[in-house]
């Protein structure tokens, strides 16, 4: 394993994205490759809002936050284009999938863009081994949220991904539904090893695939384990 | 007695307030449009042939959306616009023996002012609000966050297309309008027995046109399309939206359009005069 850290939140506080109220304070955190991260805590508490300051999309109010080792607050347009094709952000709920494309154009988009895809080989490819071959070409306000957010996973995982950070994908999933997401993200690293950042609000939601756990509480983040 | 005498300036005071707050509200909007503008501008110039398998088929839809859908439409208000303007003009000019002025009257209020204009404002009407509404929803849904996520950048993969898309269809458009209005206008002064030949009404037309004509003609009609379609994206994307605060933003920006292809059709009648 590589001792630098992929990413690193130093004295960092973060906001909802349209308020300006910290949620979180202080908040020290370093992300090495190949770990599996939960991010626990309550609603509202300022999990989504970490994980899309982790992920870059969204700059801290204070503090620094370096992807791999670079401070991200002087980080040029274009160097944040290329970081972010670097990881995959599933989003809550529904998994914003892009309404005027089908479910397959929405996994083949990234290809296409970025690496100039001629088919649709490899996402047909990825909806097949999820078992959502048969929804491929419907549009995604065809399907249910819980559908919708694992195309979003497939989505994510469509180009080479470095780090992939899950917004409470398991929130209200029945155990059935759990056990997709723990089976798919299991023999997915087992092939291809991606560092992960997921949040849930129960702290043992990510049972036996977690190796580093945090939780949120009173504005604070806690890492547990012993990590950092 | 005394507040007798101070409400007249209080009143004045609060008009000047709400004055200025809408002049300064205006003069913000139409800074930050000027910025969108630019990015855009920067966004097509550097990324024009970046991902060309993505980008060239949405240029292609918009131009479709926007113009070959149209065509029906323009193709009846062209056919109005020639029957009005020679039903109006042709007697008054047959009363005062200037018959030989009809091509030059198609050419002035058809080509340089209304055909422009009214094709400018179809567009606006039948693709303009719907990209306001279809980037105010995806911003609402938070999907140009998800673009984002993937590397993709909202600018080059929602406003670019539909920037070029829009400059082409009404161009495009505005020709073909113009086109139907001259003939139709050729056949209402033939169904009234003015004695005009096909051959001396497109002469005359063809005598009131200059090269100046086509090159103002293609840029203001580009520039409509630019406009409208600049105004449109910066209303839907410019600030994180609520899904009901989508109409409002569509209205204004449909306002914002017309007053801005005002604005140009004005600056070219400048240009005209000059040219």
């Amino acid at each position: 394993m590589n001792a630098a850290p992929l990413i690193e939140l130093d004295n960092v506080s973060v906001t909802h994205a349209a308020g300006t109220e910290p949620l979180l304070d202080n908040v020290n955190w370093q992300l090495m490759r190949g770990e599996f991260w939960v991010l626990a805590g309550d609603q509202g508490s300022g999990k989504s809002a970490l994980l899309a300051t982790m992920a870059g999309l969204q700059r801290p109010a204070a503090g620094t936050v370096r992807i791999k080792g670079r401070d991200w607050s002087d980080a040029p347009e274009p160097e944040q284009m290329a970081w972010r094709r670097e990881i995959g952000f599933v989003f809550e709920l529904h998994g914003r999938l892009l309404h005027h494309l089908t479910v397959l154009e929405n996994i083949a988009l990234p290809l296409q863009y970025h690496f100039d895809e001629k088919t649709t080989a490899k996402a047909e490819a990825l909806l097949d081994r999820a078992g959502l071959a048969a929804v491929a070409h419907q549009l995604p306000s065809r399907l249910s949220p819980r559908l919708q957010q694992r195309v979003s996973l497939l989505r994510a995982l469509a180009c080479p991904t470095e780090v992939l950070f899950l917004d409470n994908p398991l929130n209200g999933l029945a155990t059935s539904g759990v056990k997709w997401w723990i089976d798919f993200l299991a023999t997915w690293r087992a092939e291809t090893p991606v560092t992960v950042v997921a949040t849930s609000n129960e702290p043992d939601g990510w049972r036996g695939l977690a190796d580093r756990h945090a939780t949120i509480e009173g504005g604070r983040l806690n890492l547990m384990d012993g990590a950092n | 007695m005394a507040t007798i005498t101070r409400q007249p300036v209080m009143l004045w005071r609060s008009y000047l307030d709400v004055s200025s707050g809408r002049v300064l509200r205006s003069l913000a909007t139409l800074q930050e449009l000027g910025a969108f503008a630019i990015i855009t501008l920067g966004v097509t110039l550097t990324k024009f042939n970046h991902s060309r398998r993505v980008i060239r088929p949405l240029i292609v839809r918009n131009i479709w959306n926007a113009g070959a859908r149209l065509l029906p439409m323009v193709a009846f208000i062209g056919l109005a616009l020639g029957l009005l303007i020679i039903g109006q003009t042709v007697g008054l000019l047959t009363r005062v023996g200037a018959q030989s002025y009809i091509g030059t009257v198609m050419v002035t209020v058809v080509f340089r002012e209304l055909g422009p204009l009214l094709t400018a404002i179809l567009v606006l009407a039948r693709s303009g609000t719907s990209n306001a509404i279809e980037l105010g929803t995806s911003r609402a849904l938070g999907e140009v966050e998800a673009l984002e996520s993937l590397g993709i950048d909202p600018v080059h993969y929602l406003v670019m297309p539909r920037v070029i898309g829009l400059a082409v269809a009404v161009f495009c458009l505005t020709t073909y309008m113009i086109l139907v209005a001259m003939v139709s206008g050729w056949a209402f002064a033939f169904a009234q027995d003015i004695p005009l030949t096909p051959g001396a009404y497109f002469g005359q037309i063809g005598d009131a046109l200059r090269v100046q004509d086509f090159v103002l003609l293609a840029l203001k009609t580009g520039l409509f399309g630019i406009v409208i379609a600049v105004v449109n994206c910066y209303h839907g994307l410019a600030r994180p939206l609520q899904i009901e605060e989508v109409s409002r933003v569509t209205t204004q920006a449909v306002v914002e359009s017309v007053i801005g292809c005002v604005l140009i059709d004005a600056l070219f009648l400048v240009g005209y005069l000059f040219t």
